[in-house]
């Protein structure tokens, strides 16, 4: 095959796709029929009384279920490079896997549920399993539920970064925030009061001593239609650092407007100083403070001429690197000590002390179906950061087609440069939805190292 | 009795026969539709006691496709509350709403987090509003600017042109047929500021439970989007007491998937 020029079965792949993405359309044009005035009130008899209203649902066992019930959700990705053919996982945020899970609710009171998940880390589908969740439910009189097992905990209210999110065991994946995360084994106990509520967690990972339990203990309350959280986390042998957390959620001039300050008495995640010249890592006893403050705006028009989203977060991290520059130029002494097991993977993510993101996007303006999305994130004192500006149409359910570009931007080994693996930066992608679960895009990297065509085929859903 | 005393004695009782028929006409030409619009929200509100359903929405968008969703329904208007949790579609089964005064929560099982919305908002994408599930407050929300007879079907209605006294309503104006003979809404038409029909309610079918009127389908036709409507069935109706932790965010997560 000519390196140079797709192939005959890629040209071919893109007929095939030009001929899927027609029938949608004509699909679309379908008549639709609904039932005349006259058809809906020809009836006098317009009230009935039911005979039967003792068939409640919430009488009717509607919080129970008959054995155990299976569910999953799966994600499928494979890449083609039209180019040379080679086959691929797509990279990005796009990741295969295949989760399972039980649900099994004797009584309305007990529960039981599971979900594993295999995450495969090649186009051949190599891959790690693991239990993302496995607890049991009991409750008490409808007064104090707990929880017991491996469960998420999400605490924070932030989108980009969360501080106050202290039980989950891994940061929000900024290019897929919704994305689920994992929690600790932990017994947590809830009480609802009124509209508020009050939780308490032991969280017991790696435990073979009772020093070694983190309790944890927060409570929810409404004022107006505001919503505040405040909370502490407690480890008797020290090896995780007490913190305390609160959080808020304010509706103010229209804008939802959400904040979270912690405060915590040293660090366990260790820090890399450069004094010396040369990288030394360490932990602190010191206290130091993070928070994010940040901002969710909706408008809709009524008449649906446009819709726009815009967001905003800005984030202290009081335990980041004094010298902002300190970690791209030490780059590579760093890989080596996340080699050497000194450092993980995720310690060079998140180290700065000022970051910002915004996010704002345009849909289905004037009902023509083309849309704007600009997003921006930073490490502030480095000054790298992440930019996207994408012009997208979708005139019809199943087809959209974007066209823009993005760039991961900053000094050589800054953090968002390093994040960037593949090295494309601008790009166009169309995207044909063939049932609601299987999506085929074409994309063509526009330039770096990745910028030839490709046709990714994706298969996603819950079920 | 003279021929002429006859046709006077005979004109005098056709007077009397029809002064009622024309006092009628006249009370019937008049109403109170204030007080009409309060019977409509009073019916379709529970004040001392709860109510609980099966909702089926089906869901027809030339645009984004359609879908067909079941959900169980719980309401307690003392504490201006409802609780909508999501039981088909699989995919989104667990998913919740709870509404508490001006709080709204949305649940999403898979991140299990919850976040804030507004009222305002169209539940999923649908063309029903998430305020469609809440207790009706036309007479509050809403004066009477113009009334007139018309005919439904089978059905003589009135027809109120409605303005809204307040800015936080879903809709600005409304045009409301109300049925004569019992009062029922049978059909609304909802307007923009800019008087632009944004969408057409139809409620073809109620339920009467004690003394309240539920309907137990309605049809919803965007306005904007030819060709889109969301049609809801009612089923499993039922009055009787919920447990108090229902209206809870803790309730929501519990019984989410």
């Amino acid at each position: 095959m000519n390196a140079n020029r797709p192939s005959r079965n890629a040209v071919a792949s893109l007929l095939l796709l030009a001929s899927l993405i027609a029938s949608p359309l004509l699909a679309a044009q379908e008549a639709n029929s609904s039932e005349s005035d006259d058809e809906l009130f020809g009836d006098a008899a317009l009230v009935t009384v039911p005979t039967e209203t003792a068939k409640d649902i919430a009488g009717a066992g509607f919080e129970t279920s008959k054995g155990l019930l299976f569910g999953g959700d799966l994600s499928l990705v494979q890449s083609v490079d039209l180019w040379n053919g080679n086959l691929s996982q797509a990279k990005g945020m796009r990741t295969q896997n295949l989760g399972l899970n039980f649900d099994a609710r004797p009584s309305d009171s007990f529960r039981v549920y599971g979900r594993g998940q295999y995450t495969m880390t090649s186009a051949v589908m190599d891959g790690t399993f693991s239990i993302q969740e496995l607890f049991a439910d009991v409750s008490w009189n409808r007064t104090v539920n707990l929880r017991v097992g491996k469960q998420a905990a999400n605490w924070g209210v932030g989108y980009w970064w969360s501080p106050a999110d202290i039980l989950s065991l891994s940061a929000i994946d900024q290019s897929d925030p919704s994305a689920r995360r994992a929690g600790p084994v932990a017994i947590k106990a809830s009480m609802p009061i009124g509209l508020n509520q009050a939780s308490i967690y032991a969280t017991t990972d790696a435990t073979d001593n009772i020093d070694q339990i983190g309790l944890a203990g927060r409570f929810e309350f409404v004022l107006g239609d505001s919503e505040f959280g405040l909370g502490g986390y407690y480890r008797r042998d020290g090896e995780v650092k007490p913190r305390l957390v609160g959080t808020a959620t304010v509706k103010f001039l229209g804008v939802n407007w959400y904040g979270e300050a912690v405060g915590s008495f040293g660090s366990e995640v260790p820090t890399v100083g450069f004094a010396s010249g040369s990288p030394v890592v360490s932990t602190s006893d010191e206290f130091f403070f993070q928070g994010a403050a940040g901002f969710t705006w909706t408008a809709t028009d009524q008449e649906k001429r446009w819709n726009i989203v815009a967001m905003g977060e800005y984030y202290f991290n009081g335990r980041g690197a004094e010298d902002a520059a300190a970690y791209a130029d030490h780059r590579a002494q760093l890989l080596g000590l996340v080699a050497g097991g000194a450092l993980g993977g995720s310690d060079l993510l998140g180290y700065g002390r000022h970051y910002a993101g915004l996010y704002a996007s345009a849909e289905d303006l004037w009902s023509s179906g083309l849309g704007l999305v600009a997003e921006w994130r930073s490490n502030l004192g480095e000054a790298s950061g992440y930019g996207r500006l994408v012009a997208a149409y979708e005139p019809v359910a199943d087809f959209r087609a974007e066209a823009g570009g993005e760039i991961h931007y900053g000094p050589d080994g800054g953090e968002y440069v390093f994040m960037n693996g593949t090295g494309e930066a601008g790009y166009a992608v169309a995207s044909l939805r063939l049932w609601t679960r299987t999506t085929i895009d074409v994309a063509y990297p526009l330039y770096g190292e990745g910028a030839r065509p490709r046709l990714t085929l994706v298969v996603s859903g819950r079920f | 009795m003279s021929k002429r005393s006859r046709i006077r004695a005979f004109l005098f009782l056709s007077f009397l026969a029809a002064f009622p028929a024309a006092y009628a006409q006249t009370a019937d030409a008049n109403p109170d539709f204030r007080k009409i619009l309060t019977l409509i929200d009073e019916r379709s509100t529970f004040p001392k006691i709860d109510f609980s359903a099966v909702v089926q929405m089906k869901t027809t968008d030339p645009e984004k496709g359609d879908s067909d969703e079941k959900s169980a329904f719980f309401r307690r208007d003392s504490l201006d509350a409802f609780l909508i949790l999501q039981l088909e579609p699989s995919t989104k089964k667990g998913q919740g709403m709870l509404l508490v005064s001006d709080n709204l929560w949305k649940y999403d099982p898979v991140s299990r987090k919850f976040s804030h919305s507004s009222l305002k908002d169209n539940y999923g994408d649908s063309a029903a509003k998430n305020s469609d599930f809440r207790s009706s407050s036309k007479a509050k929300d809403y004066k009477v600017a113009a009334a007139s007879s018309g005919a439904l079907g089978k059905f003589d209605c009135w027809i109120l042109e409605l303005e809204a006294v307040r800015d936080d309503v879903t809709y600005p104006f409304m045009k409301l047929w109300v049925s004569k003979s019992d009062n029922l809404l049978l059909k609304a038409e909802e307007y923009s500021l800019t008087r632009r029909l944004l969408r057409t309610s139809l409620f073809p079918s109620y339920s009467k439970l004690a003394d309240k009127y539920i309907a137990t389908r309605s049809i919803f036709q965007d306005g904007l989007v030819a060709g889109k409507r969301t049609e809801i069935i009612i089923t499993d109706l039922s009055v009787k007491a919920l447990p108090d932790d229902m209206f809870t965010k803790s309730y929501l997560e519990k019984v989410g998937k």
